[in-house]
């Protein structure tokens, strides 16, 4: 079930019937999200049900169990690991690493092929599953290391596990953060439920008006079917799938932020206008900023972080970037971009060290865009080669048939619109005064109901949401 | 101003936006969501009727059930047509699925035109593209797209450009599709069907599978009722001259078969396109068969 779908606006509006009916106890509270999210996830394939279940079951009881028997706890913390990335490592890294294999058997002359054994049920790859897991890691890594006391409830758990709203595609939430909101009941004040429909109506916005209007542009150009090419072509394709991905995770997160204030409960923010950043530390701050922290804190800072040196801080840093795009998906352009992404921050601490010169905005800005929407196409293209030969493309300088601009002219209006939304947000960070007059005549309203209308009316063809493949 | 009177002012004012919009935007040039609803209905509906019409493009914009059932209102219809349908088993059965074999009135009207002999066609790729839908997205075009078709999407262009899109098609109840092209390109499929019957001519074969199953709709008490849809003289041409098409065998054979032909007067009715109806005219000839029709099952026993 996908937010921007009509199934789901049935379901929600159901779900927040019974909401107010069931909130008040904690059981029948934490019942009602883990049905609801149940169905939220069957409606996909309810088969991989028990996969969430399977592994929430594995990491309750290590919860559990850590705190009963402290002695091993090193020991149940290395089964759930291994539970849970070993699932991890069969439904998403077991066709590329079967390639791997047969490629490396292909150098010394042997010819096993491993693809076509691996079994039918591992080649799907469940909705989700990046998220949920390392949802569910959070919780055992924060037990074993006495930051959590592990939940005794089995229901309190699931609801934190399952919870709906962010179940498939973010933010991923923390369980020391998640656990003790659920505790409690907060029924949401008029103006929490206010600021809930805002994130909801921009959401929904940024999916529906923004991203899906994009897809067919960048999809044409990504499939071959598009007869336009040169540098100029590529440099707005490349810009148009930079706003796509944005907008479509963005939106996804900003929907999921909504649907829990009016659940009564606070998602931390995913994204906070990266494409506005100066720097690449600080898009990093800014860019899926609940997987960012998760891997700082779960990988990064475990390694030692910046504090061992520069070249052990390099490792950490190159480490945690190569599972952050192995996270993302099995292939070699996920770790390419992941490997840009490590050259970009290197570079860009080397350069502040040794110059001490902090690059004005009109300058930072657009190379942090440029160099981050190149990496994209990394993100994008379907395999190495497609990647290299765009990559080529923006930097060759061939000519561009200015037709396209006609052809796609309605798919770029709306590109041209996330530019100007994104322009008017920097011009609001300089000039205080553009917020004070927006709070000052509410103009948020203005906001929300050109939203509204912009959805009703001009939304794309309803696309699956970029980050569910993850 | 408080967090509740904001929510107030923002329906209010949503409401009064959308009011507006439908009062004074004029209606997209097309519809997606009723085209949705209209091929989802089209291939997946439930309906069974007395009459089903075949055939391809020329068919599904150029019969009005609406007009058919003019002079025959006890009877009931649906449009079958499908761009570039090619007569064939799977395709006759999908029209025979529709048919309500319960009545005691069974007709298959077909619009008979040389594309729909040619092996190209066959695949039916237009019927099995909507075919192949997933159970979602038809749950969708049947039950959510009749909701959403009051909100269609426009293309920006299309609110803020001055030039006028010419090209006008409205998706109808009962599969029919009233097109018009304001900006009439007499010529626009001439050297298309010229092109076509360059590469590749009317199958005898495949003539001969198409009497086979007409047979076999006939002996379980189907009415099979045939003619040709108008076209230009200048189409015409192509397709007596370079189609492999031999009307008038085709004709008298399929009298003999037991079919029933109804003759129409091409120059009675204009195209658009050199195929394709203007929708009056197409209103025009679905009335005539509808009394034809009548006409025809009087005469015939039950």
């Amino acid at each position: 079930m996908i937010f921007n779908s009509i199934d789901f606006l049935i379901f929600a509006l159901l779900f927040f019937f019974l909401w107010p009916l069931c909130r008040k106890m904690q059981t029948t509270r934490w019942s009602l999200i883990i049905i609801a999210s149940f169905i939220f996830y069957a409606w996909w394939d309810w088969r991989f049900l028990f996969l969430i279940i399977g592994s929430g079951l594995i990491d309750y009881f290590s919860g559990w169990g850590m705190v009963k028997w402290p002695k091993i706890k090193k020991h149940i913390l290395t089964f759930s690991l291994a539970a849970n990335l070993g699932s991890l490592a069969i439904f998403k890294y077991s066709t590329f690493a079967a390639e791997i294999i047969h490629d490396g058997f292909i150098k010394i002359g042997i010819n096993i092929n491993l693809v076509d054994n691996i079994p039918e049920f591992a080649l799907i790859l469940p909705v989700g599953i990046s998220f949920y897991t390392f949802q569910s890691l959070s919780y055992t890594i924060d037990v074993y290391r006495g930051r959590l006391s592990p939940t005794k409830n089995i229901l309190h758990f699931f609801a934190y596990l399952s919870m709906f709203p962010q179940l498939v595609a973010g933010p991923i939430i923390r369980a020391k953060d998640f656990l003790n909101q659920l505790n409690s009941y907060n029924n949401p004040s008029s103006q929490r439920i206010w600021n809930g429909i805002k994130l909801i109506v921009f959401g929904l916005f940024q999916k529906m008006v923004i991203a899906d209007n994009l897809s067919q542009f960048i999809d044409s150009a990504y499939s071959g079917v598009s007869k336009f090419d040169g540098t100029t072509y590529w440099w707005v394709i490349t810009i148009a799938f930079s706003f796509q991905i944005y907008c479509d995770f963005s939106g996804y997160s900003l929907i999921a932020r909504g649907l829990a204030k009016l659940m009564g409960y606070n998602f931390k923010m995913n994204f906070n206008h990266p494409y506005l950043s100066r720097s690449f530390k600080s898009f990093w701050n800014n860019w899926h900023i609940s997987l960012s922290s998760w891997f700082r804190d779960y990988v990064y800072i475990p390694l030692g972080g910046s504090k061992k040196g520069i070249l052990y801080g390099v490792l950490a840093l190159l480490l945690t970037f190569l599972l952050s795009g192995i996270w993302h998906g099995a292939s070699y352009n996920f770790i390419i971009w992941a490997a840009l992404h490590v050259s970009f921050l290197l570079t860009e601490r080397f350069l502040q060290s040794a110059t001490k010169i902090k690059a004005p905005g009109l300058i930072s800005i657009p190379i942090v865009f440029g160099l981050a929407s190149v990496s994209w196409v990394y993100f994008r293209a379907d395999d190495l080669l497609q990647a290299n030969q765009i990559v080529g493309k923006l930097f060759e300088f061939s000519e561009s048939d200015p037709k396209f601009w006609k052809e796609y002219q309605d798919n770029l209006f709306f590109l041209k619109a996330a530019v100007v939304i994104e322009f008017t947000i920097l011009i609001s960070r300089i000039l205080p005064i553009i917020k004070q007059y927006y709070h000052k005549y509410n103009l948020d309203i203005i906001a929300i109901v050109i939203s509204l209308i912009a959805i009703l009316f001009m939304r794309g063809e309803g696309e699956q949401f970029i980050y569910f493949q993850f | 101003m408080t967090a509740n009177k904001k929510i107030y002012s923002t329906i209010l004012l949503s409401l009064l936006s959308i009011v507006l919009i439908k009062l004074f935007v004029p209606a997209p040039y097309i519809n997606k969501e009723l085209k949705n609803e209209y091929w989802t209905n089209k291939t997946f509906g439930k309906n069974k009727t007395n009459i089903v019409v075949g055939g391809d493009s020329r068919v599904y914009r150029g019969v009005s059930t609406t007009h058919l059932l003019d002079s025959c209102q006890s009877l009931t219809a649906v449009n079958l047509g499908y761009s570039s349908a090619g007569f064939n088993s799977e395709y006759f059965n999908f029209l025979y699925d529709r048919m309500d074999t319960t009545s005691s009135e069974n007709i298959m009207l077909l619009g008979i035109t040389p594309h729909s002999f040619l092996e190209k066609h066959m695949s039916n790729d237009a019927l099995n593209f909507y075919k192949s839908k997933t159970s979602s997205e038809i749950f969708s075009g049947l039950y959510y797209a009749p909701l959403l078709k009051h909100f269609p999407p426009y293309s920006p262009f299309e609110l803020f450009d001055d030039s006028t899109e010419t090209y006008i098609i409205n998706y109808r109840k009962g599969g029919f599709a009233a097109s018009n092209n304001l900006a009439g390109d007499f010529d626009y499929t001439y050297w298309k069907y010229w092109d076509t019957f360059r590469k590749e001519k009317v199958s005898d074969s495949l003539i001969n599978v198409f009497f086979d199953d007409i047979k076999r709709f006939q002996d379980r008490g189907v009415k099979i009722i045939a003619f040709q849809p108008p076209v230009p003289a200048h189409m015409m041409e192509i397709e007596d001259g370079h189609s492999g098409f031999k009307r008038e065998e085709f004709k008298s054979r399929f009298k003999n078969e037991g079919g029933l032909w109804i003759e129409i007067v091409d120059s009675l009715y204009s195209s658009y396109d050199g195929s394709h109806l203007h929708y009056r005219d197409a209103e025009k000839l679905s009335t005539f068969l509808g009394v034809k029709i009548k006409e025809l099952i009087k005469d015939q026993p039950k």
